[in-house]
């Protein structure tokens, strides 16, 4: 992960490599930086880091997400976070709305907000009947999703072209933005650290939880506020990166079931395995999307379409081998 | 319930159909003289030779009918062709990119006049119904004056674009008189942001890239894959403009300046951050020399105070 961070910060079309390494050394030594190359490495780590905190959220959310809905299908979008978001997004851009809270734009909160109410619809449904049943929370979330694409679609129906092409890259999951500042990523790594934090501390009720909500009932565990604190705290840390970059794909989904092969199903070292593993695709994809652009010179792919080329081939094949 | 639907999308279909079928007496305008017509996607079209209800899907377009004197003739337009004021009234066949041809059909129009730009779909559903459509592309500034004669040649008003092509020279002529008196290395490095999100920029084969040229500028989106394409944040830092030209209307200068590391762009620092009107820069149309005009004076306007608004 380490070799990955340090390979995506020396590459980038505003410097080469050799000069990006001295520069980079001169970053954090707090040597004297010529000022293009300051800001020049200053995107790039500002980059770097948001795919780490995206890669991080989704793939403990995803992971969290499965024990809690006993669902191998579970990823952090499967409650319609995803279509919510978008949905956000593409009424701040279609509004042209200005403003926005702190470090955020209008398209950040909307979609922040957007992301949140679909899940709070697919929550009150599924808790219609007093407690919360997690099918009834997968259909809802289906659904949910489901209407809010269509929402999407209207949008961008009435919508000129040129918003178009806005909703529909930020439908890709895009790192490349020049408006993700370094603020914002940092108001957004607090929270994953806070949520992703919380996950671990989970990580024993969750083994419990993934063995069924009866057994984890007579082993002691409050099941309802449990799912209620999980589902939460997943939404929310979901919700918080979609915002940022978009609904970034697969990796929620592909990490945590590739992972367990490899670590068990003990959510301790899966969750902290899951987020290393998270944080290290996204942050190949965004290296590989910048190095198809600059050496290949091919035309910028978002980083989103990169995750799920590569990650719904690689769920396929694990599917093959495992056999559900 | 499902059979029935089938049923009932059968009959559909069938009617459809039948009012297709019903709709092609295309001979009806075919009894017109035409004359072949070699358009910018390489299609040899027969056009009428005196066409008189014109369809035209495309801003630019539009304003070279107008110019050349063809606009009473133009029956329809697509949102967006705002210019001149005349053509705001004409009705609106869909959007540039999302053309209706129910409602070009509706308009019996005996010459369509599209864009080579995304708009191949509905030049080839005009084809099927025998609705004869020509594209245009300009790659340069110099492809924008042939396009306005060649209209005049469709249109029979070849004088009339005659004229305006000599205006337009004498607009471009007089700007690369000026800038032929500076020196290469004094042209100001330049970055001109056609939209925010992605950041997107104009390169070699977009007339955009040539007029920068003409009016005395060098390119930093020169090099990149496509005509119109996305540029990496840290690249256009590196590249490091002299002057940003924002020409989409979405970001004021003060958001630009406030982009992550863009602080440190000589552009940012000396507040050389204008805003240009898109219509008059990204149309391939007879107000380019407008354009042109206006790039010149931004590339060459003195810097002062703060630009932000």
């Amino acid at each position: 992960m380490v070799a990955v961070c340090v390979v995506s910060a020396l590459i980038g079309p505003g410097l080469g490599p050799a000069r990006s390494a001295r520069a980079l050394g001169a970053f954090f030594a707090g040597g004297v930086l010529p000022a293009d190359e300051y800001a020049v490495m200053l995107v790039r780590l500002t980059r770097l880091a948001a795919a780490l905190c995206v890669g991080v959220a989704l793939a403990t959310a995803g992971t969290a997400l499965q024990a809690l809905l006993r669902n191998p299908l579970a990823d952090p979008y499967i409650l319609g976070i995803a279509a919510g978001g978008g949905f956000g997004a593409a009424v701040a851009t279609a509004l042209g709305l200005a403003g926005g809270i702190a470090a955020f734009s209008a398209v950040n909160v909307c979609a922040f907000a957007g992301a949140l109410a679909a899940v709070a619809a697919g929550f009150i449904v599924a808790r219609a009947a007093g407690i919360l049943s997690v099918h009834a929370l997968l259909l809802a979330g289906v659904m949910v999703g489901a209407f809010f694409t269509s929402l999407i679609l209207l949008v961008l129906a009435v919508v000129p072209a040129r918003d178009q092409h806005a909703v529909f890259l930020w439908l890709m999951g895009d790192l490349a933005s020049p408006d993700i500042t370094p603020l914002k990523v940092g108001f957004t790594a607090a929270l994953v650290a806070v949520c992703g934090g919380l996950f671990v501390v989970l990580a024993r009720p969750l083994d419990l939880i993934a063995l069924g909500e009866e057994s984890a009932f007579h082993l002691g565990l409050s099941v309802e506020k449990f799912k209620i604190l999980v589902l939460g705290c997943a939404a929310l840390v979901t919700a918080s990166v979609v915002a940022l970059a978009g609904p970034i794909g697969f990796v929620g989904i592909v990490v945590p079931h590739a992972l367990r092969r490899v670590m068990g199903p003990r959510h301790l070292p899966l969750l902290t395995a899951a987020a290393m593993g998270g944080a290290t695709l996204v942050a190949v994809g965004d290296t590989l999307v910048r190095v198809t652009a600059d050496y290949l010179s091919m035309p910028i792919v978002p980083v989103g379409v990169f995750t799920a080329l590569v990650g719904a081939p690689y769920f396929l094949a694990i599917l093959r081998k495992k056999g559900y | 319930m499902v059979r029935r639907m089938y049923a009932d999308f059968f009959v559909l279909a069938a009617v459809a159909g039948l009012v297709v079928a019903c709709g092609k007496p295309a001979a009806r305008r075919t009894t017109a003289e035409t004359r072949l017509f070699r358009d910018d996607l390489g299609r040899e079209v027969a056009v009428p030779v005196a066409p008189r209800r014109i369809v035209c899907t495309s801003p630019e377009m539009t304003e070279i009918l107008f110019a050349v004197g063809a606009g009473a003739r133009v029956v329809g337009v697509v949102r967006g062709c705002d210019w001149p004021p005349a053509a705001r009234d004409l009705p609106l066949v869909g959007d540039f990119s999302n053309v209706s041809l129910e409602r070009v059909a509706a308009l019996e129009p005996d010459l369509v006049i599209a864009t080579g730009h995304e708009q191949q779909r509905i030049l080839a559903q005009l084809e099927r119904l025998r609705v004869p459509a020509v594209a245009f592309l300009a790659g340069d500034v110099a492809g924008v004056k042939r396009n306005i004669r060649a209209v005049g040649v469709l249109m029979g008003e070849e004088e009339k674009a005659a004229e305006l092509v000599r205006t337009f020279d004498a607009k471009i002529f007089a700007i690369t008189s000026a800038v032929e008196k500076v020196p290469a290395a004094e042209r100001p490095r330049v970055y001109l942001e056609i939209s925010p999100e992605p950041l997107m920029t104009v390169a070699e084969g977009s007339f955009v890239h040539d007029a920068i040229i003409l009016a005395g500028g060098i390119n930093v989106g020169a090099g990149l894959p496509r005509p119109y394409s996305r540029i990496d944040s840290e690249a256009v830092i590196a590249r490091d403009p002299e002057v940003i030209v924002i020409c989409h209307g979405a970001k004021t200068p003060a958001a630009v300046a406030a982009r992550t590391g863009w602080r440190r762009i000589t552009a940012v620092r000396d507040n050389r951050i204008y805003e240009a009107d898109p219509d008059l820069v990204l149309r391939a149309g007879p107000r380019l020399g407008e354009g042109v005009a206006l790039l010149h004076e931004i590339f060459y306007r003195k810097p002062r105070g703060v630009e932000g608004r």
